[in-house]
């Protein structure tokens, strides 16, 4: 028998069955529908369920008393209007999800579009289904309006204080019923001693003072003077060289092989010679050089390269370095003039705060956020508070994804930060 | 034409016929069921009203088409109905859906 059909057969099988077994004498009221279940069939019924549903404010009465740990309980009586309003709403919403998906009902022609009759959407999702859907009605229209209702200052979302699988047994169409539903609040503070116009001692957070001393080198480098030399001054260390540049890598025999790409490599590179500024060895072997002067120097890569090291790690390589020009680098020394001369009218000292000040802000320990975070431990004294359990649940969740987010950028896979996501939840 | 008594008539009519097309016929107070092609409309609104309680003032019937199936090689035709669309009195009605 084609699916229709077969089905068709099993929705419409008590009905039928008992008609077809059992011989009842006419009038035996096995077989005749009681008067007060409404049958879909009718008219009457049909004429009630079309129209606006929700024109005017469903009605229920709601009670509520505070609970531990700042949340309260909310008592909702919905009355057997509501409750059969919020089940022929689930019914449209699925009759809509079903579509032409039920056999025997829809074309082709009329997406999405066909009227089903109640019994069949009960029959086809399942009574359970159909109730579940009419407590999520209730939940968004109820519940809800209630809450907004009351003016409660809510955070996190509401939730039954029965089991859901408890509350979708007892819900049936038309028939009142009562939820109770529990969700946190806003904390209440109480105050226990005075909170305005005490003074506090902070400590002032101390200075990172190897940050500040490069912080200070940074600013003389930036402020370096160039000086042209005469002709043949052999370069010393701390002085700069631009030349041109070309490396290779070196064979077996010490000889020049083929030639490394992309790396350290041009005309007119101005080099500092300062060691441990470039790869080791390189400044080196460039201290005595002379304008115009060629010279190859033997360097071996270190074992650690950067992301753009590539496949050079522990590589030995020979640099061809034709000096073009030897340069003096006058590093200026930290006195009045040195901050004059970074912008008009400045005075050492004001300098010098300037520099603490841009140090501790990278560092993220300003004397203004240890000051707030002091008061904030004092003023916390003062009241006692219960924090309910949804905002510490936020906190947390927050502070996750922003160390989430931080993994990720240090560089972490994604598979690895998705294993600790999932451990966590756990 | 095979004589068929009262009794066996009953079970000659197979099940009712809800698809979209139907379901606005239920607000017509029109019900449709397939039942066996042997039965003509006189047994059938005997039958229905016997059935189910209720005064039936038409009938509408019509043969529905051989549909025919292969199995492997040899070629049959499915079990064939009569589809009826029979008309209640005011005031009757059929409860397709009942738990009972």
């Amino acid at each position: 028998m084609a699916p229709p059909l077969r089905t068709m057969m099993a929705l419409c099988a008590p009905a039928a069955l008992v008609a077809f077994v059992v011989r009842p004498n006419p009038g035996s009221s096995v077989i005749r529908a009681p008067a007060s279940v409404p049958a879909a069939a009718t008219s009457n019924t049909q004429k009630q369920r079309v129209g606006p549903l929700f024109a005017k404010p469903l009605a229920y009465e709601v009670t509520h008393k505070p609970a531990a740990n700042s949340s309260i309980i909310l008592n909702l009586d919905v009355p057997g209007e509501t409750t059969q309003l919020c089940y022929d709403k689930a019914i449209r919403a699925l009759s809509k999800e079903a579509g032409n998906s039920i056999p025997g009902f829809g074309n082709k022609g009329n997406k999405g579009n066909t009227k089903h009759p109640p019994e069949v959407i009960e029959r086809h999702f399942g009574m359970e289904e159909v109730k579940g859907q009419s407590l999520k009605v209730i939940s968004e229209l109820v519940v809800n309006e209630a809450i907004n209702s009351l003016d409660l200052q809510a955070i996190g979302s509401a939730e039954l204080v029965q089991d859901i699988s408890v509350v979708t047994q007892l819900f049936t169409p038309g028939v009142p019923m009562m939820l109770e539903v529990k969700m946190d609040v806003w904390p209440e503070v109480n105050i226990v001693k005075e909170y305005t116009g005490f003074e506090l001692e902070v400590e002032e957070p101390p200075i990172d003072e190897p940050r500040v001393a490069a912080a200070w080198k940074g600013l003389q480098e930036r402020n370096v003077v160039l000086e042209d030399t005469e002709e043949g001054y052999a370069a010393q260390l701390g002085d700069s060289v631009i030349a041109n540049m070309m490396p290779f890598r070196e064979n077996a025999d010490g000889s020049k092989g083929e030639q490394l790409p992309n790396i350290a490599s041009g005309d007119g590179v101005d080099i500092v010679l300062e060691s441990g500024r470039y790869m080791p060895g390189l400044a080196e072997g460039m201290e005595g050089v002379k304008a115009g002067e060629t010279r190859e120097i033997r360097i071996t890569f270190p074992d650690k390269l950067g992301p753009q090291g590539g496949d050079l790690e522990g590589t030995k390589a020979v640099f061809e370095v034709e000096a073009v020009e030897v340069m003096k680098r006058n590093v200026p020394e930290v006195n009045e003039e040195f901050a004059q001369s970074i912008r008009e009218g400045l005075t050492l000292e004001e300098l010098t705060t300037e520099v603490e000040k841009a140090v501790m802000e990278e560092t993220g320990t300003s004397k203004r956020d240890t000051r707030n975070k002091a008061y904030e431990e004092a003023l916390l004294e003062t009241c006692s508070i219960t924090i309910p359990e949804t905002l510490i649940v936020e906190q947390a969740r927050e502070k996750f994804a922003i160390m989430m987010t931080e993994f990720k950028d240090q560089g972490e896979s994604d598979a690895k930060i998705q294993s600790m996501i999932t451990k966590e939840a756990g | 034409m095979v004589r068929i008594n009262f009794s066996s008539s009953i079970d000659l009519i197979k099940y009712p016929l809800i698809t979209s097309k139907t379901n606005l016929l239920f607000e017509n107070n029109q019900y449709t069921f397939l039942v066996d092609p042997r039965l003509n409309k006189l047994s059938i609104k005997k039958a229905i009203e016997f059935l189910f309680d209720v005064k039936i003032i038409k009938i509408n019937s019509c043969n529905l088409p051989k549909k025919k199936r292969r199995v492997g090689q040899f070629t049959g035709i499915k079990p064939r109905y009569k589809k009826v669309i029979v008309k209640l009195a005011k005031d009757n009605k059929i409860d397709l859906f009942s738990n009972d």
